[in-house]
């Protein structure tokens, strides 16, 4: 494994997808649904999001598994092994002809960790596990931890794919203006933590749009010999019709 | 912060110069600064409650039922403090409870003046409608059980980082979600105000002669 990891940066630069839950709701998915069910119910809608990210240049395309864990799945009556493998499998045909690699796309579980909430650190790797095993067996490439932003929770999700499968492993966090997450960890200690836990490439995702990352990614790069990851927002969603307020220009 | 709202919270009525010296003090000790996010949705009327449109959200009860009877759209709100907010607070009570006392009355005060903020910002966003007061999932007959439904068509944990624990509470603790209506006619009150409370009967500040701040 560790030969095709290295293999992903060869060309230095390693283009990823773009949002899947702003196209899906471009497409018309409603906010608050569980968009992790379409893989079953509507395949035909996320296949078109994967085709659409291939053929704009995605190497990598993030299979629909975000929040496929067992805690977020709970009340829909699926288990994460059912959703992941139908998630992983339509990623897969989708790009099939292309040479596109599929991840594992691992959000957090939607509950804070211990000593912040009542979440015990064994439990939220179990939850972890479940979905890197899932992930093992339906073939993705590699596995990606995104949107995190307790190091706790990063933690547990990078031991348990790192410790129950041969998959690569990038992780990318959340972080505000002030260089910090919601619950306080800085780009430095993200970097020397994750780094340390053996994780393949680390990185920023999500809450800030490209203009106001650039100044963490320095920090970040200063912290790490890894490759990394930027992954930004389009800025925020409209409060009034959820449009977000940057067009692709913005990223170029 | 309005800090004759946050020795409300405290209980003091009638507040010594020493108290309101140490809550200003402590007032102005905190770094935080609210956090907060809402979106607009349609209503329509269903049998089991008032939908908004789009979300999945449905409001059972009287209380929306009225507040939202004149109004064809309706804003959810969340607002917070943030995590580190109550990793202060747990170090504080560990050191000195009567300070964490007050930290923690001003933490209210500090979140309900960022809905405060968010009423501001839907109503120069929609400068021609009227606004309701807002009311939150556990007040009156607005059940709880709404919370993480709430939470999810705001996308609040990964926006905000508040999480709904599963007895429905928030994490972090000084945090609020809210319902506002907008409506095109001026609303009336039907929460705020001492003829609406149900305290109104025994209430310290009425027996007083004053009112506590929401009567005004």
């Amino acid at each position: 494994m560790e030969r095709e990891c290295k293999e992903f940066f060869k060309d230095k630069l390693l283009i990823l997808d773009g949002a899947m839950g702003t196209e899906l709701q471009k497409r018309g998915l409603k906010p608050g649904g569980v968009p992790e069910l379409l893989n079953l119910t509507d395949p035909e809608l996320l296949k078109g999001v994967y085709r659409d990210y291939a053929a704009a240049g995605s190497q990598v395309v993030y299979a629909n598994t975000f929040g496929a864990n067992g805690l977020k799945l709970a009340r829909t009556g699926y288990s994460p092994s059912e959703v992941i493998e139908a998630a992983v499998s339509v990623a897969r045909e989708a790009v099939s002809e292309t040479g596109t690699l599929v991840a594992l796309d691992v959000g957090p579980l939607g509950e804070l960790l211990e000593p912040m909430g009542s979440l015990p650190f064994e439990k939220a790797y179990g939850y972890f596990r479940e979905m890197a095993e899932a992930g093992a067996a339906a073939g993705a490439d590699l596995a990606v931890v995104e949107t995190m932003t307790d190091l706790q929770e990063a933690r547990a999700a990078l031991l348990a794919v790192k410790e129950s499968t041969d998959l690569p492993v990038f992780v990318t966090m959340s972080f505000d203006e002030t260089g910090r997450t919601f619950t306080g960890c800085t780009v430095a200690s993200m970097a020397r933590t994750l780094e340390g836990l053996g994780a393949d490439a680390v990185g920023l995702n999500c809450s800030l749009g490209p203009d106001k990352l650039a100044p963490l990614l320095k920090e970040l790069c200063e912290n790490t010999r890894l490759p990394v990851i930027a992954k930004p927002n389009a800025g925020l969603p409209d409060p009034v019709d959820g449009h977000y307020d940057m067009g692709p220009a913005a990223f170029v | 912060m309005d800090i004759g709202e946050a020795l409300r919270y405290l209980g003091a009525a009638n507040p010594s110069e020493e108290l309101r010296r140490q809550a200003a003090e402590i007032a102005g000790s905190i770094r935080e600064t609210p956090r907060y996010t809402y979106r607009v949705f349609g209503v329509s009327r269903m049998p089991e409650g008032v939908s908004l449109e789009g979300c999945g959200v449905v409001l059972a009860g009287r209380m929306a039922e009225t507040m939202l009877s004149e109004c064809s759209q309706a804003a959810l709100m969340a607002c917070t403090l943030g995590a580190e907010f109550d990793r202060r607070l747990r170090a504080m009570q560990a050191r000195d409870m009567s300070s964490a006392v007050i930290l923690d009355a001003c933490g209210s005060a500090l979140v309900e003046s960022g809905c405060d903020a968010v009423e501001a910002e839907l109503a120069g966003r929609f400068p021609e409608r009227f606004l309701t007061d807002r009311f939150s999932p556990g007040y009156g007959d607005l059940p709880l059980d709404v919370q993480p439904e709430v939470c999810a068509a705001l996308d609040a944990s990964r926006r905000l980082g508040l999480y709904v624990t599963g007895s429905l509470l928030l994490n972090p603790m000084k945090s609020v979600t809210a319902v506002i209506g907008l409506s095109d006619r001026p609303q009336a009150a039907r929460i705020r105000g001492c003829a609406y409370c149900r305290l109104r009967e025994d209430c310290p500040y009425r027996k007083g002669g004053t009112c506590c701040g929401e009567g005004m």
